[in-house]
């Protein structure tokens, strides 16, 4: 069965940075600038690997603390240089962990770069399969996953708190 | 599903796509069980058992005292729910605040070479 992230199941974030696309592209995908992806104050002496091609893997060590660490990543399963990044996330014994021959399993994320004059427009957008249950959901969001509902909910709260008040 | 806390049970009722729009519907003010349907190519006992998950989880609860019980949206669970979902929107958000860093040293250090590669010539 095909992997399916109709439900949206997920989370969307917008940023602007003040860099042409192409180099946003870069710091996403040359090991040589990955370093922002650690965590701030923390030290690897595991250079980052990227294979920057569709079904190739990015690996990388994530050190939250000197005791903590772990590899994280992802495959790729869309690329477009300069305009788009879509990967499962996770590695193979790593977190996420990731199951090569199940790839559907893991978490979708898609990164789409838009040119907004010398800015670019980045949008993250992380997906759940259809096939996880809420409680799987929960689980991966319990565990420290980044997650939550497309929905919006926020934006719910904000329309209703808006009619409470005019009413 | 006793056992539930009440986040968990919040997060299983938004799970669905029905029951969204059904939240979505009732920002816009009270709503009876059969305006909830029309929308929806569902029937009665369908809806009704959406309604109930959803009063379950303290989503939504119903007016006792009016004939046509109508539902009334809850705002405390969606409240606890945005709040506890903002500390991973802040994961990353910090993330990419190093990415914006580095992109800009990114760029100063291609402005220098450039600027290096200028005076060369």
């Amino acid at each position: 069965m095909p992997a399916t992230y109709a439900l949206d199941r997920g989370m969307t974030l917008q940023r602007t940075f003040a860099a042409p696309a192409s180099v946003v592209f870069e710091a996403w995908t040359d090991p040589a600038y990955l370093d922002w992806y650690f965590n701030p104050g923390q030290h690897t002496d595991q250079p980052a690997t990227v294979d920057l091609r569709v079904g190739g893997q990015w690996r990388q060590e994530m050190v939250e603390t000197p005791q903590k660490r772990y590899f994280t990543g992802g495959v790729y399963r869309e690329i477009v240089p300069g305009r788009k990044l879509v990967f499962y996330w996770g590695a193979v014994g790593g977190w996420p962990e990731l199951d090569l021959d199940n790839l559907d399993e893991s978490p979708l994320v898609t990164i789409r770069l838009t040119p907004y004059g010398a800015q670019t427009v980045m949008d993250f957008h992380v997906q759940f399969p259809d096939r996880y249950t809420p409680e799987r959901v929960d689980w991966w969001m319990n565990c420290g996953m980044v997650a939550g509902w497309n929905m919006t909910i926020d934006r719910l709260v904000a329309v209703y708190e808006a009619a409470r008040r005019a009413s | 599903m006793q056992t539930q806390d009440p986040l968990t049970a919040t997060f299983a009722a938004l799970a669905d796509p029905t029951r969204r729009a059904m939240l979505a519907r009732l920002t816009r003010g009270p709503a009876t069980v059969n305006e909830l349907a029309e929308p929806f190519a569902l029937t009665l006992p369908t809806v009704s058992r959406h309604l109930k998950v959803l009063e379950q989880a303290g989503l939504i609860s119903k007016q006792r005292s009016a004939q046509s019980r109508p539902c009334t949206l809850e705002i405390a669970p969606l409240a606890e729910a945005d709040a506890w979902m903002a500390q991973y929107r802040e994961f990353f958000a910090t993330r990419f605040d190093r990415l914006d860093t580095q992109l800009k040293a990114m760029m100063a250090a291609r402005a220098e070479a450039a600027s290096t590669s200028t005076g060369d010539q």
